[in-house]
């Protein structure tokens, strides 16, 4: 190994060293996208006859990019630095210099592993959910393609490469959303994606060309560790805002978040794939990437944060008024990408890349839950007409159970630790607005999901066994393993009509709940504290706080901080218990209608009352409202911009008269107008 | 003036005329091989009566040459002289093969004999270009001149096999039609080296009345006459008015050399007003051949109606050689008047731009979308004329190669899509297509996403360069709108995608032909998309060493 | 006759040509305009090549004359078709192409 010092860092705090690796894991770097790549090749080749061999083949390369991926965690922490593996010029001319290197230090080998190793499990996850299906081996070579991009992406050594994985994840996720395009909302919500997420290109391209043009490279080992001393404060701004329109494009921040609920017509393992664990973390990744700029500019942190914050209210603010299981968990991920921008905004960078992981865990262990809850429904989607599966899906109910936890941030659950270190960050940083805020939607976050979980797997079954069903996408969800063999699917075209058979679902979708739930339970064990082991792991790559200027905190302590933060977990689980347990099912399970607040409640029946007024009828107003904003002005906006331009075309292209006359009037009137411009400026 | 004259010879007798002949050898080939083109047509049955007397002569010719130390050359006469033999004794019974061949292996030839000209006589060390004028000063070799020729000549190989079939489909397989592209190629190619303003002209004629004809070649097809008749009236008008914009120039400087031209005009002495009104319609004439809005409006419609193997050409080839004539027009002639055109033909850019891309939106027609996407990419392209740079100019001939080998595997595909009966492309015609033809409908995707830059593909890297040339030149504003336009435009290109991927086929279509020699070109044509994205490296240094001036 | 007369006079001649251009739908007109044109700018190259004194200006004449002469060549048969096929010479018959 060469070790050498391609950058001079200031002192204080302990930045990474840079050094050129080729050898070890590190020196096959390469593979770790390549393989998936090869993958998405021979799958997309061979599929045909390899028929579901093709998946275990697409299964198998996930899976060595997950062991290269571990083999090089293992290098980096024996030889912590940001290792920088050549590989060739990708374009030189003159000044114009990007070479395609990969860039592996500690936030790299972290997003190696969560992408890597989530990506692993949702292949196995989708043997069995899409078995049946159609195109099934296209939907593994898609997922391999998936991964290439995103490990493109994350390998990146400078914005530009960065870029190429942005856009590859784009175009890759565009196929996975309209795989079922039969559906044509389905094709149009692809659609969707993808132009918003061009909207967010044009602030990062923008960004791109500004830093070129200050810093002459676009390479992170150039560009960061100069941020400092090259840039004024005006220009770290615009920087900074620049790439936080692009990241907010990627993860789904307002304004531009409406891509992804819609986004949740994929196959569920797409959405527990992309749309919770890996793509839309991506916009996260690119601040935390670039720290360097966000701390030279208090403004930009501070619109980040407040960005951050009102995303992740309104998305739990409509995430209670939604009755579709994957509906709800959308929105709740844009809340929860809001929490993590939270954390990028008020300085806590290492905390807002913890709350990525652990939310990798438990929300895509949700997802892939909610993918077996309509497996066993024939792909029923509305909680309302579920209920009572916990005694028919026993590892679904319990792994479910786990997630649902963690993402209350119930200790001793991962999201329990991930959530209270962004906000303990906010508040310690002086944005105690934000961190009343983001008490707030936790309260929020723990009823909806509360609501989530009890009306699905809790109570009596609002269902019977054996009643007829439309199913929705023709071979998708319903037939298992073993059910039918030869792969031709009985509802494909008998009008798409299964009766219901509730089950749990085939081990190749349980086993990677188990192991997801076991994540989502100790995830909180890598940083137990608030400066934990995974916060000195990152401490290096992220950029320093202490320039930055932050305001004073008030007077809570750490303790205290924390007591808060359980409070309101328990608070919105014992609201959601109220309404949607205790009132609905009164009498019918004694045993689940125990507890402190419900005994509380019982007591004093006014908080029922209460709860009524608020969550009920001013809330669901408050809940209609912003559905309605969403709806209306949101979209609407989005839209806009296409329509808008859309007229402008239909009077512009009346200019296309068709008469060659009108052509060389047109020629001529220019030729005058051009003469009459420069005469002016001559005279 | 072609000429250039040896030092007087005192003796009384005629000077001995000293030709550069390696300055135009590559469009000597084509010249050659379009006259051939039409012995054949004349002598047909009879084609190896032209073909054994003409491979001699080049046999010969080429054994002299590599006697005289010129190998590459040399060879390349000889390969073509055998070439020619082989190939009228190889499918002699089937003419239109034989011309197609012929045009091919010629059009090839002159590629071979561009990148000798870069290698043997502007960077004989490998290292950065040098540049300079022979016959003159009438024809340069230096950036320009070298990249058009390529682009150029790439493009003419790759639409011959395209358009091989699609003309015989149409039942328009004349034996003229490979001449007169020929012919058009080597007007673009002498358009790109053109060091003055009669040579300028003669180039843009050359490569006009070609077109004219080729627009109109499927005489019976309404669109096709309209197309051609439109074209020919407002091409001529253009040209007499760019012609009466170089008439001023001379007025004002007296010279018809672009670089005395540009120093003429730094001087006092000269009419500034003048040379300012042979500016303005200088801009309105070229502007034309580019299509700048808003000298842009019979883009669509010629694109529309013409043989789509023409309009490929024409998107392809046609604007890289405008674009030519608009560097050295604007860097060498026009460069102390920056001051004056500099704004203004950014203003012009931006227009160009945002209305491509916005009335795409609303078209029906694939062509015609494609039309409207070639104007917005005159627009980009523009982005680094403005910039005013080498950086500019290298940016400028590189975006124009990515644009041509992409356009030429989207009008490829269209080809083999295009319904024979209707000779038209709606945007229907392409619902189910990635059912149905999948490899055509991801080449086609392929080439809507570099149109659209996206990376690793060659739009894109297109795209990074002269962005990032405008924005190093002060023009932040351009690449925002630069951008905000590539965003428009992809909404339909994502349009086309979602027709053939997300929808179904509609029962009963008729799935599209792939040719031999569609497939040809198109998969060249795909591969360097491909290869251009993801290692620019190789070209782009060559834009860049090339980005000297003659002067 | 001072050289600014000829200048002017072709200023005028081209004018006209483009006016007539625009305004005619006779395609043979619009033909004749386009030679106006033509005609306007061998005009100026000559007078500005006699008020130079070079020769350059002639010998570009001799060349518009010749492209001319092609262009002529290539539009007549592009006329005689549209008129072989719609029996018209209106300008604005051949209308298919538009929007």
């Amino acid at each position: 190994m060469t070790n050498l010092l391609l950058a001079a860092e200031s002192g204080g705090h302990a930045a990474n060293q840079v050094v050129e690796t080729t050898s070890g894991a590190i020196g096959l770097a390469y593979l770790v996208p390549l393989v998936p790549l090869v993958g998405f090749a021979l799958v997309l080749l061979l599929g045909r006859r390899l028929r579901e061999r093709s998946a275990f083949l697409a299964t198998g390369m996930a899976a060595v990019s997950f062991l290269l991926s571990v083999a090089i965690l293992f290098q980096v922490i024996g030889d912590p630095a940001a290792h920088v593996r050549p590989l060739f010029t990708w374009i030189g001319a003159g000044d114009l210099q990007i070479t395609y290197d990969l860039y592996i230090d500690q936030l790299t080998a972290v997003m190696l592993l969560v992408v890597t190793g989530v990506g692993t499990l949702v292949h196995v996850y989708s043997y069995g959910y899409m078995y049946g299906d159609e195109r099934f081996e296209r939907f593994f070579a898609y997922l391999n393609l998936f991964l290439f991009s995103m490990l493109v992406l994350v390998l990146g050594a400078n914005f530009l490469t960065l870029f190429l994985g942005w856009e590859l994840v784009g175009l890759s996720s565009y196929l996975l959303i309209g795989f079922w395009f039969e559906k044509r909302e389905y094709a149009a919500a692809a659609k969707k994606a993808f132009i918003t997420n061009r909207v967010g290109d044009v602030s990062f391209m923008v960004a791109m060309f500004v830093i070129f043009n200050l810093f002459g490279s676009l390479a992170f080992t150039d560009v960061l560790p100069e941020a400092g001393s090259v840039l004024s404060g005006g220009q770290a701004t615009l920087i900074a805002l620049l790439l936080m329109g692009g990241a907010a494009a990627k993860s789904a921040q307002i304004p531009l978040y409406v891509w992804l609920p819609d986004a949740m017509a994929g196959p569920t393992p797409v959405s527990a794939l992309i749309h919770a664990a890996t793509m839309v973390t991506a916009g996260v990744y690119l601040m935390v990437r670039a720290s360097s700029f966000l701390v030279l500019s208090l403004e930009a942190m501070t619109i980040v944060a407040w960005t951050g914050a009102l995303t992740a209210l309104l998305a739990a603010v409509i995430a209670i008024r939604q009755d579709d299981i994957k509906k709800i968990l959308a929105y709740s991920t844009v809340s929860q990408l809001g929490y993590m921008f939270i954390g990028v905004g008020t300085g806590g960078f290492s905390e807002g890349i913890f709350h990525l992981v652990t939310h990798a865990f438990f929300k895509g262990l949700l997802f892939l839950a909610a993918g077996s809850v309509m497996h066993a429904m024939a792909n029923r989607t509305d909680i309302w007409k579920m209920g009572g599966l916990r005694k028919v899906m026993p590892i679904t109910f319990w792994t479910s159970l786990v997630a649902w936890l963690a993402i209350s941030a119930i200790p001793p659950f991962s999201g329990f630790f991930s959530k209270d270190q962004i906000l303990t960050a906010a508040y310690e940083n002086g944005f105690t607005a934000v961190w009343a805020l983001g008490i707030f939607v936790a309260v929020l976050t723990a009823f909806y999901m509360s609501r989530w979980f009890f009306l699905t797997f809790l109570g009596e079954p609002r269902w019977t066994a054996g009643e007829p069903i439309a199913d929705d996408h023709g071979g998708g969800g319903s037939h298992v393993p073993g059910d039918d063999p030869t792969g031709d699917a009985p509802s494909s075209q008998d009008a798409h009509v299964t009766h219901l058979h509730p089950h749990e679902s085939p081990a190749s979708m349980t086993v990677p709940l188990v192991v997801l739930g076991v994540l989502s339970l100790l995830g909180g064990a890598l940083n137990l504290t608030h400066h934990g082991p995974f916060y000195s792991w990152l401490e290096p790559v992220v950029a320093s706080t202490e320039e930055v200027g932050f305001a004073e905190h008030g007077a809570l302590t750490e303790p205290m901080l924390i007591v808060i933060s359980v409070v309101a977990g328990l608070l919105g689980i014992g609201l959601a218990y109220l309404a949607y347990v205790r009132r609905s099912l009164r009498g019918v399970h004694p045993e689940v209608v125990r507890g402190p607040i419900a005994e509380l409640a019982e007591r004093k029946f006014y908080v029922d009352e209460l709860y009524q007024a608020i969550f009920v009828r001013f809330g669901r107003r408050v809940a209609d409202g912003m559905v309605w904003f969403d709806r209306t002005v949101v979209d609407g906006l989005v839209n806009g911009v296409g329509s808008l331009s859309t007229s402008t075309a239909r009077v512009t292209r009346r200019s296309q008269t068709g008469f060659a006359r009108g052509y060389l009037a047109s020629m001529a009137v220019g030729a005058i107008v051009l003469i009459a411009v420069l005469l002016i400026q001559v005279r | 003036m072609i000429l250039a004259q040896a030092p007087g010879s005192a003796s009384g007798m005629l000077p001995t005329p000293d030709v550069a002949w390696s300055s135009f050898a590559p469009e000597l080939v084509l010249v050659v091989a379009a006259l051939l083109l039409l012995m054949f047509a004349i002598t047909e049955g009879r084609q190896l009566l032209v073909a054994i007397p003409t491979g001699l002569l080049a046999g010969a010719a080429g054994v002299w040459l590599v006697t005289q130390g010129r190998v590459a050359p040399g060879a390349v006469a000889i390969a073509l002289g055998a070439a020619t033999v082989a190939i009228v004794v190889g499918v002699g019974e089937r003419p239109p093969l034989v011309q197609a061949f012929t045009a091919g292996a010629a059009a090839l030839g002159a590629l071979v004999l561009s990148f000798w000209q870069y290698v043997a006589v502007m960077a004989p060390d490998g290292g950065t270009a040098t540049a300079s004028t022979l016959l003159g000063g009438s024809v340069a070799m230096d950036g320009i001149s070298l990249f058009t020729r390529i682009t150029v000549y790439l493009t003419t190989l790759l639409v011959i096999p395209i358009g091989y079939g699609y003309l015989q489909d149409r039942g328009v397989d004349r034996p003229e039609f490979e001449p007169l592209l020929l012919l058009s190629a080597t007007g673009m190619a002498l358009l790109g080296a053109a060091a003055d303003l009669i040579t300028l002209f003669i180039a843009l004629e050359i490569l006009s009345i070609a077109l004219y004809i080729l627009c109109g070649f499927a005489r019976r097809d309404r669109r096709s006459q309209e197309s051609g008749l439109k074209y020919f009236l407002t091409g001529s008008v253009a040209s007499a008015i760019l012609l009466y914009g170089m008439a001023l120039l001379y007025v004002s400087t007296g010279t018809l050399d672009l670089g005395a031209i540009g120093t003429a005009l730094g001087l006092v002495t000269t009419s500034e007003r003048v040379a300012v009104l042979g500016l303005a319609l200088v801009t309105a004439g070229i502007g034309f051949k580019i299509a700048l809005v808003p000298f842009h409006l019979w883009t669509p419609d010629v694109y529309q109606g013409a043989p789509t193997n023409v309009t490929a050409f024409m998107a392809a080839a046609t604007k890289a050689a405008g674009f030519a004539a608009v560097l050295r027009l604007y860097l060498l002639a026009f460069g102390r008047l920056e001051d004056l055109w500099v704004p203004i033909v950014a203003g012009l850019a931006a227009v160009t731009m945002i209305y491509g891309a916005v009335v795409a939106l609303v078209q029906r027609d694939v062509k015609r979308i494609l039309a409207f996407s070639s104007i917005a990419h005159a627009g980009y392209a523009t982005i680094g004329v403005v910039a005013n740079s080498d950086a500019g100019l290298s940016g400028t001939l590189w975006y124009l190669l990515t644009y041509a080998v992409t356009t030429l595997a989207a009008f490829g595909c269209v080809v083999a899509i295009e319904r024979r009966r209707r000779g038209e492309v709606a945007l229907v015609d392409l619902r189910g297509l990635g059912r149905t033809s999948p490899a055509l409908a991801g080449i086609l995707t392929l080439a809507l996403l570099s149109l659209a830059g996206i990376p690793p593909t060659a739009g894109f890297a297109g795209k990074l360069v002269v962005f990032q040339a405008g924005i190093a030149a002060g023009f932040e504003w351009l690449v925002v709108i630069g951008v905000v336009s590539s965003v428009i435009a992809a909404f339909f290109y994502l349009r086309l995608m979602g027709m053939m991927f997300l929808e179904d086929p509609v029962e009963g279509t008729e799935v599209p032909v792939v040719s031999t020699g569609v497939s040809f070109g198109v998969a060249i044509a795909a591969a360097l998309v491909i290869y251009l994205g993801v290692q620019p490296g190789v070209l782009l240094t060559l834009a860049d060493n090339a980005a000297v001036l003659a002067r | 006759m001072p050289i600014g007369a000829y200048f002017a006079v072709s200023a005028i001649l081209f004018c006209v040509g483009l006016t007539g251009v625009i305004l005619r739908r006779n395609v043979i007109v619009l033909f004749m305009c386009i030679e106006l044109m033509l005609n306007s700018v061998n005009l100026t190259f000559a007078a500005a090549a006699r008020m130079w004194g070079g020769a350059d200006g002639q010998v570009f004449v001799f060349f518009v004359i010749v492209v001319a002469a092609a262009e002529v060549v290539v539009g007549l048969a592009l006329i005689v078709n549209l008129f072989f096929r719609r029996g018209t010479l209106d300008i604005d018959a051949p209308n298919l192409l538009k929007w």
